[in-house]
């Protein structure tokens, strides 16, 4: 086994290892130093995120214009700095409501960006995935393996379609005071949550691999950390 | 209960107005509302930083105001603004690249988050073996089954191959390949449709999600 | 045929309906009132005779039948037995009895004919029922109407033709709207501001209800007369009759009567006649034994056989104790036998009261001596307008169903969840954290149980095509959406990839949408330049953009243009004017654009807000094993959105192995393996082991549900 650590970031390396036991005891219930790390980490990121902001945006897209040629800098920034000032309005409890101009702003033109990515995104091309199994003419698989495409483009297809039945929420009141989906809907959203607990399944496995892969960088950390302080003393 | 368009008939009007220019701009390819859809675009992105500004500046007004209460509740605060400063001062004044500034993200933060995400897969591991315990489903079972094939076929056992689980042609890998995409499909179908349907709502102020 | 309008809901229904479409009343009337010289005149003390004629009893349909019988319960028979057994009604009257259950039981004086046949028949039921004595047998012109009917003749007399007389008995309908709450206060009171105004325009009108409580509380003080409107006059003849009974017999005979009885309209004048001591009341005849005032009379009565086998038997035996007894004795039991007379009468008065019909349906639900709606039917008259403002479609019946439906499961009580012990679990949780600890402590000790993954992925297959293709000196995007939590994940994933890059000599533009991602992206390319033997450094080897804000507007902006968008760099200088970045304005300029990331929702917008913006040639995407599923649907997907996948320390493990430049993917390979199966080993135990738990807890769970 070789040793990552340099022997100058000794120093970091028992300051991270030190972060990382107080954070594991955390299995055995919140204490006081668990909580100063979490302040403390807090702290560190909306400080590291303001002066990020800053630098990357706020800077070049509202501050540089106006150094640079403060004229046209003011008719470039005029807009977006009234709009910024409306914003800050949110900020006080009395005068929020004048800041809902900005956020209906924000709102609106991320709705549109949100609205034509999903259609243009994922909508079309996804349909066009399902259906595209079945147009023979253009499809690239090889003529002995169509039929094997035919029936994982029909098995697909049954199973997106029972995936989205099972999000179909309309149903009619009866009498009884109930309300439930017509029976064939019922039957096929049942067969939609075998396929979501696949893919569901599918996710939460990933989930646990990539966690498996955080314990295993921590764990070699602290390897490394017992190893060199054993090499150093 | 009135409509919210008519709550805030203006902020409506601005969401409306705004989001038509973008979108039209998404999908006709005329330069001035090209230009005009970018422009928007760029003066959100100002404002979604300012925003962000703001969340911090209420973060330490919080913190300040609570650094007059009980001393118990004013170390954690004192600590928040001891991080928050440290943190404003090195990369503000020495740089987000300065090697002093590397090394807090290198044993500071990556450390913590790292250790968190530990912890949070135990809580997962723990939670998933008491699934059935909870709730003794089919689905459950199925998701489980999953799960832990899943997890046996992304490595080799000991060096073992199993026929039907390992491998790309193996009938477990293509099981899965067809029935996983044939439910992240539906889902992310699913997830489209409700992003269209609920932005064309707030666009045409029957929801308000930024209030009245 | 015209029209006909339902007298419930009011609805107009087509001609020839015998049932109202909307409310399924009856439309058609049960019975159809006969020709007055059709109803024989019967003379008090006479047999009893039937109104309805053979020709009216097919209208009467199995279910009336059935809930007259139900209505009467088992007292119609009972009187019926009484009657045939002492006054032998004919063939076809008996059938009719038993049928209508005493529903046409009247008896009618020479002067009834004003009176409706339904209120005939109820008066007559509900005087049986009770066991009315004799003060009820008033003449015709007064003919005997219970008290809590009174009310209507009353009315009737003074002023007919201001209303009709349904109108007057309109609480009795059956109600159209069943289901709803007509305790509900403002219901309530909307029908009653509906009626009041018929109670003003009849203010000597004493409304249903109230005659009804006297009647139900038997013992309550009568009404003031003047409460009451004007009590019937008796006529000449009954007072003709009264006069003519014997003193003694009247004294004996009122002496019996309750006092719930004085309640009665007409008592007042009562108490000073005389009644007629062997007349009994025309509606007792067939319910109590005729009165007897002489042996003479006694004898003339005819009994059944049994009664005189048992009368034979006694007689000697009570003659013998008789001459036993002395005179003082006798005195005394013929006293204790007075008075057990009497006694004895309350508790047939009381069967009698039960015996009275209790309303099963409708809003008046288990009051008795309610007048039946059914007959009521019969009349044509204009619904009332309480009953037209609440019609209602059966589709808003049902959502008012469910809506007090809902509102009633909000309203009841639930159970509050007993607090639950805290249980020791953080034993189990330890011992899953210590497990994978030590599963990777093994791992790094003893690397030889990992095998490295030997077969190549479509998803790296093609990766590794796209890095070949790169020219020399590329110029490649780096978006960096990583947190710090990810980032070993992240590393592994692309450290092959990247370390190919940079063996080709590429310059990286660094952008990340999180802040967080800002920092790490520098932490990544320094790490794979430190661990691959690379001497890569900002601003010779990349420039890194720093953090994009605004979501999806921000990734739409940078697609359509980047350096407008971002024009410095994450430490504020000047980011395009680099050498190797003065060709590019757009991001199909760039060789390739990588995405890495450990979100799916980033993952997802990312190849919406690039697509026709970078050619599906040029997109890849490196993400975590999270990601993976939902991220093969778009590479999976024909025709392709993005090139290639890299999902998860496999791939890069793959990858590595491929290049034959083991790195840090490599590095964490064997303990990753070994975590795996400790993990697979420890979700089978715990699964299997609560499942049996659950297995059996559950009879004792479902038990204790069962109890709740």
């Amino acid at each position: 086994m070789t040793l990552d650590v340099p022997y100058l970031d000794l120093l970091g390396s028992a300051l991270g290892v030190l972060l990382t036991l107080l954070v594991f005891s955390y299995l055995l219930g919140d204490h006081f130093l668990v909580r100063l790390v979490f302040y403390g980490y807090i702290g560190l990121m909306a400080g590291f995120a303001v002066v990020i902001a800053f630098n990357s945006v706020l800077y070049p897209l509202l501050l540089q214009p106006l150094i640079d040629d403060p004229l046209a800098g003011w008719m470039q920034v005029a807009v977006p700095l009234l709009l910024s000032g409306l914003l800050c309005f949110k900020v006080s409890t009395r005068l929020s409501r004048i800041g809902n101009l900005s956020l209906a702003f924000l709102v609106g033109v991320s709705l549109a960006a949100l609205i034509g990515g999903a259609i243009q995104g994922t909508l079309m091309p996804q349909l066009s995935a399902v259906i595209s199994p079945f147009d023979l003419e253009r499809s690239s698989v090889a003529a002995a393996d169509r039929f094997s495409g035919l029936i994982e483009g029909f098995l697909i297809l049954f199973g997106t379609v029972a995936t989205l039945a099972y999000f179909h929420f309309g149903a009619r009141p009866r009498f009884s005071g109930s309300a439930r989906r017509l029976e064939w809907i019922e039957a096929l959203s049942w067969v939609g949550q075998i396929f979501i607990a696949i893919a569901l399944g599918l996710i939460f496995a990933g989930l646990l691999r990539a966690g498996f892969v955080a314990l295993v960088e921590r764990v070699q950390v602290l390897l490394n950390f017992v190893i060199t302080l054993q090499q150093g003393f | 209960m009135k409509p919210a368009f008519l709550r805030s008939p203006f902020s409506t009007l601005i969401t409306l107005l705004t989001g038509l220019i973008v979108l039209l701009g998404y999908f006709l390819d005329f330069e001035p509302l090209r230009e005009w859809r970018f422009r928007f675009l760029q003066w959100a992105i100002l404002l979604a930083a300012v925003a962000l500004f703001l969340g911090v500046f209420n973060l330490l007004r919080v913190h300040w105001g609570r650094l007059s209460e009980s001393p118990s509740k004013a170390v954690y605060s004192l600590t928040f603004l001891g991080g928050f400063v440290s943190a404003v001062l090195m990369a503000g004044w020495l740089g987000i690249q300065h090697s002093l500034t590397r090394a807090v993200v290198d044993y500071v933060i990556l450390p913590i988050e790292a250790s968190l995400f530990v912890i949070i897969l135990v809580t997962l591991l723990y939670a998933l073996t008491r699934l059935l315990q909870h709730r003794l489903s089919v689905f459950s079972f199925v998701f489980l089954v999953t799960v832990l094939l899943s997890l046996i076929a992304s490595i080799p056992l000991l060096g073992i191959e199993i026929p039907l689980l390992h491998g790309r042609d193996s009938l477990f890998s293509i099981a899965l390949r067809i029935l996983g995409t044939a439910g992240v499909r539906g889902l992310l179908i699913g997830v489209a449709l409700g992003s269209v349907v609920t932005g064309i709502r707030v666009l045409f102020g029957l929801e308000r999600p930024h209030g009245d | 045929m015209e029209a006909q309008r339902c007298p419930m809901c009011g609805r107009v229904n087509p001609p020839g309906l015998e049932v109202c479409q909307y409310c399924q009343a009856r439309l058609k009337p049960l019975w159809v009132e006969p020709p007055q010289d059709s109803s024989p005149s019967i003379e008090v003390g006479s047999t009893r005779a039937r109104t309805p004629s053979a020709s009216n009893e097919p209208l009467l349909p199995d279910w009336l039948l059935e809930s007259r019988l139900d209505l009467g319960g088992e007292s119609s028979p009972r009187m019926s037995e009484q009657d045939d057994s002492e006054q032998p009604l004919s063939e076809e009257a008996s059938a009719d009895e038993e049928r209508f259950g005493g529903l046409f039981s009247d008896e009618l004086g020479e002067t009834e004919e004003d009176v409706p046949e339904w209120l005939r028949s109820l008066r007559d039921e509900s005087e049986s029922d009770q066991g009315v004595t004799a003060t009820a047998a008033i003449e015709e012109g007064s003919e005997p109407i219970p008290f809590w009917l009174d009310f209507e003749e009353g009315k009737a007399e003074e002023s007919p033709s201001e209303a009709p007389p349904s109108e007057k008995v309109l609480p009795f309908h059956e109600m159209p709207f069943e289901g709803l709450d007509l305790e509900d206060e403002s219901l309530l009171s909307e029908i009653t501001a509906e009626a009041k105004p018929i109670s003003a325009e009849e203010p000597q009108t004493v409304p249903p209800f109230e005659t009804l409580e006297p009647f139900l509380l038997e013992e309550q003080p009568s009404f003031p007369p003047q409460e009451q409107g004007v009590p019937p006059q008796p006529s000449a003849s009954t007072l003709q009759e009264r006069a003519s009974l014997s003193p003694e017999a009247a004294e004996d005979w009122m002496s019996e009567i309750p006092s719930w009885l004085d309640a009665l309209p007409g008592q007042d004048w009562e108490e000073g006649e005389t009644a007629a001591p062997e007349t009994p009341p025309e509606f007792l005849e067939g319910i109590v034994p005729p009165f007897v005032e002489t042996e003479e009379e006694l004898s003339d009565i005819e009994f059944p056989a049994w009664l005189g086998q048992i009368e034979s038997t006694l007689e000697p035996q009570l003659e013998s104790l008789m001459d036993t007894l002395t005179p003082a004795e006798t005195e005394t039991l013929l006293q204790e036998e007075s008075l057990g007379e009497i006694s004895q009468e309350q508790p047939a008065q009381s069967l009698a009261q039960e015996e009275i019909p209790v309303e099963v349906v409708g809003p008046l639900h288990g009051l008795r001596g309610i007048l039946p709606a059914e007959p009521l039917v019969a009349e044509q008259k204009k619904p009332s307008k309480a009953l037209s403002e609440l019609l209602v479609t059966d589709k808003q019946r049902a959502q008012a169903e469910l809506f007090l439906k809902l509102i009633e499961e909000e309203g009841k009580p639930k159970p509050m969840p007993s607090p639950k012990r805290a249980r020791p679990h953080i034993l189990w949780r330890m011992l899953i954290f210590f497990a994978l600890f030590a599963g990777a402590i093994l791992g790094f000790v003893q690397p030889q149980f990992a095998t490295p993954p030997q077969e190549l992925s479509v998803g790296v297959f093609d990766a590794m095509q796209a890095v070949n293709q790169l020219p020399a000196q590329a110029s490649v995007l780096l978006v960096v959406d990583i947190e710090g939590q990810d980032f070993a994940e992240m590393q592994a994933t692309t450290a092959a990839m990247l370390d190919q890059m940079m063996i080709k000599g590429a310059f990286f533009v660094l952008v990340s949408a999180n802040q967080s991602g800002a920092l790490q992206a520098d932490r990544l390319l320094r790490e794979v330049s430190r661990l691959s033997g690379h001497q890569y450094q900002p601003s010779s080897g990349w420039v890194n953009l720093g953090y994009l804000p605004g979501g999806v507007a921000g990734m739409q902006a940078f697609s359509q243009s980047l350096t407008e968008v971002l024009p410095f760099t994450i430490d504020g200088e000047v980011a395009w004017q680099n050498d190797r970045l003065r060709n590019i304005r757009t991001l199909s300029d760039f060789d390739l654009v990588v995405v890495i990331t450990e979100d799916s929702t980033r993952a997802r917008q990312w190849v919406e807000q690039l697509k026709g913006h970078v050619l599906e040639s040029r997109l890849l995407f490196a993400v975590s094993a999270q990601v993976e599923p939902l991220i093969r649907s778009y590479y999976e997907a024909n025709p392709r959105q993005i090139q290639s996948v890299l999902a998860g320390i496999r791939d890069g493990a793959i990858y590595e192995t491929q290049t034959a430049r083991p790195g840090w993917a490599m590095k964490l390979w064997g303990a990753y393996t070994l975590v795996v199966l400790t993990a697979i080993a420890l979700i089978l135990v715990g699964s299997v082991f609560y499942a049996v738990l659950a297995l059996l807890n559950r009879p004792q769970a479902q038990g204790e549900g069962k109890e709740r």
